[in-house]
């Protein structure tokens, strides 16, 4: 489904990812996992096409379509779902609205009629109740007001009702308490299919605790410098980060990541 | 497709001849010189009193503005350029059906058609628009009717201008120049010089009009938008709700509008009072459209009286208007809640007046700006508490988005307290849309230019809640409309 | 509106009387007579704005115009001022008397090499040229008291700090304006060159005797990283008109703040126009006004960001009791390439009379699109609720109203440094005002 090869990025002229490879198929569920700064953030707002960050090599497959092509709008048709690490708040469109309208451009797009408002509500309102996220915040202005939780919560919930064929949860879990983080998982594993991959990028193991991953990746230092089972997440809840840095010495005899080269 | 032109063509030219051979018959005696040269002075002026069989205090009340008139100068405080008017190049007076026609909608600009589409208007509604001469079919006149009758059963008077000189002059009368006297500005004074119609509601004690009053029942007046005249008089307890323009963009020869429109309510009463303006913006370059300098003023005569003024205004290429409340009676309310969208080369200069008077009054300004393009926008009010408007409350907010870096957004408040019991708060603030918000958006699916336009509308929202529905949906699809190419 | 009605016609005896009563000095250079001449000229053509003057809407200067002002003031009386209550100062002073250098009461001596304090008259015999440009720079031709001043241009101060001194003490400036013998006016100009990575700090008071108008200008260049300081304040000036203006260009990554504070002063109009002229710069202007009786106290300030990622940030409250009226107009203007600019104002006033009257007029004029510029203003009387807490817990009503009235300027002294100068405002703010509620007639 994603192919990855030989990613290279920047913002502003600093390279951040410096030559990703990763290979994600249907069904699966991968977690990329790194200490602070490694370019975990990065590698999902690049998937998604955010502009202020350049690809500048390498190659991203996606469906059989050069990803890199394409805009974010249509990446998002296309079943990428970015669930942000900072939601960003809209003042004066409402929840019910904003969902609607993002609905309706990917059935547009996908060539399917679009929802009428009660047939979305009903839609709506029964995934609400699945995540157990409050009716009031329907009517809401888009992430104005909202608390942490409540935040992540409507992510979790516009993924339900876009139906994603990749979606990515960007650090979803930081910031949260244990039940908010329990409603994200079993929002997470609710949407789990043969035909869909998710990607989880997080910083804890605790998430991986109730998001079973198939695959882990470390990112450190713009690469990926160790792939393993849900084992290797385990690992780093119990080594941390640090043991990396030595072993990067002897992979690669890089010195600190803050050090420019 | 072909098929509907072809209909419509030959529809068009039936009707055509209808309207001709009305026109034959309707003005035998004034075809050879229905409309005066161009120019202005007080033959003129007497002349236009004369062809409408105005009374003799009407003719007195032209010829006091016109002398008035004579003595002012433009203002130029407005933050506004424009090259200057001749006012003896305009033509003051011309009979609503020597109106140039076109012959179909073929002959209108295909731009104006696409924007038609988009705002889904009625191919009647289209054609009416564009001046495309259907008078005849478009069944107004029934219309009009059928609600004249369930009004008159209320005793609503809701009629043209000089329909209402000629069946309630004493009424015009009493209240003509009431709240705004030919004093007033320059363009105040000139629209009392020469206005040509417009329209008057007068809302009997205790009545709660029915039905919204609209410029739609009012095909009569159109085509006299130059210099057109509004008077709207609500009685004790009595309500109404009035809904002036279009959200089409209308065809219109005439460079310069200078309107008034004058409010009373009394004791008890309510008027509110909506505004979609829409009038042609000019082209991309800057090159051609309205200047629309308008006096619009509301008099809370009555205690616990209410009058809100609603506006949404994206056309015209100069605005300058401020839609106003005098608060006089004790416990009255004015209101003012307003959008001015200026693109390419458009100036808009708007704000409100809120004097207040009586005791305990309040009002409410809530304003958002939106400039785009090389659109200069600004917002200019007073808020002015007097000496006995003991416990009286103010709070005005004004915002004000940027779109682009040739644009300017200006905001002018003025505040001016002389009674220690008042209070006014006012906010202010400036922003322009952030690229995460649009990724946001984006992310989800949506293109960017309906994330403009949804962050745009979301930005606006306080002040369409406060339209009548329908208008409030149509708004929207305008401002979309007007935002179109504003976003790289 | 003709232009002739936004004029009071009753300028020219001044000029004529300037022309006599301005002595050139042989060792002056040949521009400043021109300066003069053309200050002369300007008030000959423009005189004093009338109301009609937008800027001027305000504030009524009639009485200026054909009061006895055209007249320079004498040497004055130093004695006059014996009962001022001045402001504490263990630093270097410098005291004028009408414009005029007072040895005896000025101890320059505590100041570290780099900085230099002098009257301008003596500038102007020596180095004058590196005055010339800020000196004839006319940015304002109509304006009456910059053709006043410029008519009249002689008296002052010049301030230089050079490149990367850091002066951590405060220079003092005592401003003394004695009508003593004969009503008139006193018209000084200051210059501050502050260099490159330096820092100042000023404190400014300003004192009245009789019937006097003074016209104080002053003009910062604040050079890169620069930082700069002042406190104004205006003792009681019951007698006094004062018109008190500042020009300050800043150059990049500076900081200026200023704090203007005054109480008891018949009328004073403080105008204060801040370009920031570079990159990074911070401007901060705070103020905090009483006034009674029929007092007028007018505050105009204009902030013009021209260049990207700065930052302002303005403050104004002001207690109105008696019959006073209290202005405020502030003009923030974003030019096209300020982007990234963040500026903020609010203006808020006290109404403690039926007579007292609030105009506050912001402005905010705004050409590039990536800024936050927010304005906020507030004009209504003391929180009766807040009185009524207070007086449920045993506080009496005048002590309840003094403490609401000194919590509501209160924030605005908050940053004024040092430390003493601020527990003295804080203290002395009302300088004994009454701020209980007239009695109603």
């Amino acid at each position: 489904m994603l192919e990855i090869k030989n990613l290279r990025a920047s913002v502003e002229g600093n390279e951040i990812l410096k030559g990703v490879n990763l290979r994600v198929r249907e069904g699966e569920v991968h977690a990329i996992m790194g200490p602070n700064g490694s370019g975990k953030s990065t590698f999902a707002n690049v998937i998604a096409g955010r502009e202020e960050y350049q690809v500048t090599a390498g190659e991203v497959r996606y469906r059989d379509v050069d990803l890199l092509e394409l805009s974010p709008e249509e990446r998002a048709c296309e079943g990428i779902f970015l669930a942000f690490q900072y939601p960003v708040a809209i003042p004066g469109i409402s929840n019910a609205y904003f969902l609607r309208s993002s609905l309706n451009a990917i059935r547009n797009y996908r060539g399917e009629d679009e929802v009428d408002a009660f047939d979305f509500l009903k839609l709506i309102r029964e995934k609400m109740k699945l995540i157990g996220i409050d009716e009031k915040l329907l009517n809401r202005s888009v992430n104005v007001g909202f608390s942490g939780g409540e935040k992540k919560r409507n992510e979790i919930l516009q993924m339900a009702v876009l139906d994603p064929r990749l979606a990515i949860l960007d650090e979803t879990d930081s910031g949260l308490d244990i039940d908010a983080l329990r409603t994200v998982a079993e929002g997470v594993n609710q949407i789990r299919s043969a035909d869909r991959a998710i990607i989880v990028v997080t910083h804890y193991q605790r998430l991986l605790d109730h998001i079973i991953p198939d695959f882990v990746h470390v990112l450190f230092d713009g690469r990926i410098v160790e792939s393993g089972g849900k084992e290797l997440a385990l690992r780093l809840e119990k080594e941390g980060y640090g043991w990396l840095e030595k072993g990067e010495e002897t992979v690669s005899s890089a010195t600190s990541p803050e050090e420019p080269r | 497709m072909d098929r509907d032109r072809r209909q419509s063509n030959s529809e068009v030219e039936e009707l055509q001849e209808l309207a001709d051979r009305e026109y034959e018959f309707g003005f035998v005696t004034d075809i050879e010189s229905d409309s005066l040269p161009p120019g202005l002075n007080e033959d003129v002026v007497r002349e236009i009193s004369r062809r409408k069989n105005e009374p003799e205090f009407l003719l007195e009340f032209r010829l006091k503005a016109f002398r008035h008139w004579q003595t002012m100068t433009e203002p130029a405080w407005p933050m506004v350029k424009y090259p200057q008017i001749d006012f003896q190049e305009i033509v003051y007076y011309s009979a609503p059906k020597q109106q140039e026609n076109l012959a179909s909608l073929d002959e209108v600009d295909p731009e104006i058609l696409r924007t038609f589409e988009k705002l889904g208007i009625p191919l009647e509604e289209q054609k009416r628009l564009s001046g495309v001469a259907v008078d005849a079919v478009f069944d107004s006149v029934s219309v009009g009717t059928t609600f004249k009758e369930k009004l008159g059963e209320l005793g609503v008077i809701f009629s043209s201008f000089s329909e209402a000189v000629e069946e309630h002059p004493d009424l015009i009368e009493k209240w003509l120049g009431s709240v705004v006297p030919y004093t007033d500005n320059f363009y105040a004074a000139l629209n009392a010089a020469v206005f040509s119609d417009g329209s008057v509601a007068f809302i009997p004690k205790g009545v709660k009009c029915p039905m919204e009053l609209s410029t739609y029942f009012r095909i009569n007046a159109a085509g006299t938008g130059q210099f057109e005249r509004t008077l709207i008089v609500a009685e004790e307890g009595s309500s109404v709700s009035y809904l002036e323009g279009c959200t089409a963009p209308m065809r219109d020869t005439n460079q310069l509008h200078a309107a008034v429109v004058e409010l009373v309510a009394l004791d008890d009463a309510t008027i509110k009072y909506s505004t979609v303006q829409n009038w042609y913006p000019g082209d991309k370059e800057g090159r051609g459209g309205i200047f629309n300098f308008v006096t619009k003023r509301g008099l809370c005569k009555g205690a616990r009286s209410k009058i809100s003024w609603t506006q949404v205004e994206t056309g015209s290429a100069i605005t300058w208007k401020y839609p106003s409340c005098i608060l006089q009676g004790d416990d009255s309310i004015g209101e003012f809640y307003s959008v001015a969208m200026t693109n390419n080369y458009q100036q808009a200069d708007t704000g409100t007046k809120m004097l207040h008077i009586g005791k305990n009054t309040r009002s409410t300004i809530i304003s958002k700006g939106i400039s785009a393009g090389r659109g200069q926008n600004t917002y200019r009010g007073l808020v002015k508490m007097m000496k006995n408007a003991d416990g009286a409350r103010n709070f005005s907010q004004c915002d004000s988005m940027l779109l682009g870096d040739r644009c300017g957004a200006h905001t002018f408040p003025y505040i001016e307290v002389k009674n220690p019991t008042a209070k006014v708060e006012h906010e202010a603030s400036t922003s322009k849309i952030g690229e995460d918000q649009i990724f946001y958006c984006n992310q989800r699916g949506i293109s960017t230019e309906d994330a403009v336009s949804m962050i745009v509308n979301g930005f606006c929202k306080e002040v369409f809640r406060e339209l009548p529905m329908e208008f409030a949906v149509e708004a929207q699809k305008l401002l979309a409309v007007s935002l179109e190419g504003s976003v790289g | 509106m003709s232009a002739a009605s936004k004029r009071l016609s009753t300028a020219t005896d001044w000029a004529t009387a300037l022309e006599e009563a301005v002595v050139e000095h042989p060792g002056h250079p040949r521009w400043l007579a021109d300066i003069r001449k053309q200050g002369r000229e300007r008030i000959r053509q423009h005189g004093f704005p009338s109301r009609a003057h937008e800027e001027w809407k305000y504030t009524s200067l009639a009485a200026i115009a054909q009061g006895p002002y055209s007249s320079l003031l004498d040497e004055g009386d130093q004695g006059n001022f014996t009962t001022v209550k001045f402001l504490p100062a263990d630093g270097p002073v410098v005291t004028l008397l009408n414009g005029v250098f007072l040895e005896g009461s000025s101890d320059l001596l505590s100041l570290p090499a780099g900085i230099r304090v002098r009257p301008l008259s003596d500038a102007l015999r020596g180095d004058a040229d590196r005055l010339r440009s800020t000196l004839e720079a006319v940015s304002d031709g109509e304006h009456p008291f910059r053709a006043l001043a410029d008519a009249t241009l002689g008296d002052g101060l010049f301030i230089e700090v050079d490149s990367g001194i850091g002066f951590e003490g405060v220079l003092h400036v005592v401003n003394l304006i004695d009508g003593g013998s004969a009503p008139g006016a006193a018209h000084l100009r200051h210059v501050v060159v502050v260099g490159k990575g330096a820092r100042l700090a000023i404190v400014e008071e300003v004192h009245c005797h009789q019937d006097v108008l003074a016209n104080i200008h002053w003009d910062f260049e604040v050079g890169e990283d620069a930082e700069v300081g002042r406190v104004r304040t205006f003792g009681r000036c019951a007698d006094g008109n004062l018109f008190h203006g500042s020009r300050v260009r800043q150059a990049d990554g500076s900081t200026f703040s200023d704090f203007f504070h005054c109480a008891g002063v018949r009328m004073i109009r403080n105008e204060i126009e801040v370009e920031l002229a570079g990159r990074r710069c911070h401007t901060e202007l705070r103020g905090a006004y009483f006034a009674t009786g029929s007092e007028h106290v007018d505050n105009q300030t204009r902030i013009l960001h021209s260049h990207p990622d700065c930052t302002s940030n303005e403050v104004y409250r002001g207690v109105l009791s008696g019959r006073s009226r209290g202005v405020f107009s502030g003009k923030i203007h974003v030019f096209q390439d300020a982007q990234r600019t963040d500026a903020k104002q609010s203006s808020d006033s006290l109404l403690l009379s039926r007579k007292a009257e609030a105009d506050v007029r912001p402005r905010l004029e705004i050409y590039a699109d990536d800024v936050r510029c927010t304005h906020g203003a507030t004009v209504g009387e003391l929180d009766e609720d807040a009185i009524f807490y207070l007086r449920s817990r045993g506080v009496n009503e005048p002590l309840a109203r003094k403490m609401l009235v000194g919590a509501f300027v209160k924030e605005v002294l908050e940053e004024v440094e040092p430390e003493a100068l601020r527990q003295r405002l804080v203290d002395d703010l009302t300088c004994g005002i009454e701020i209980s509620p007239v009695p109603e007639e």
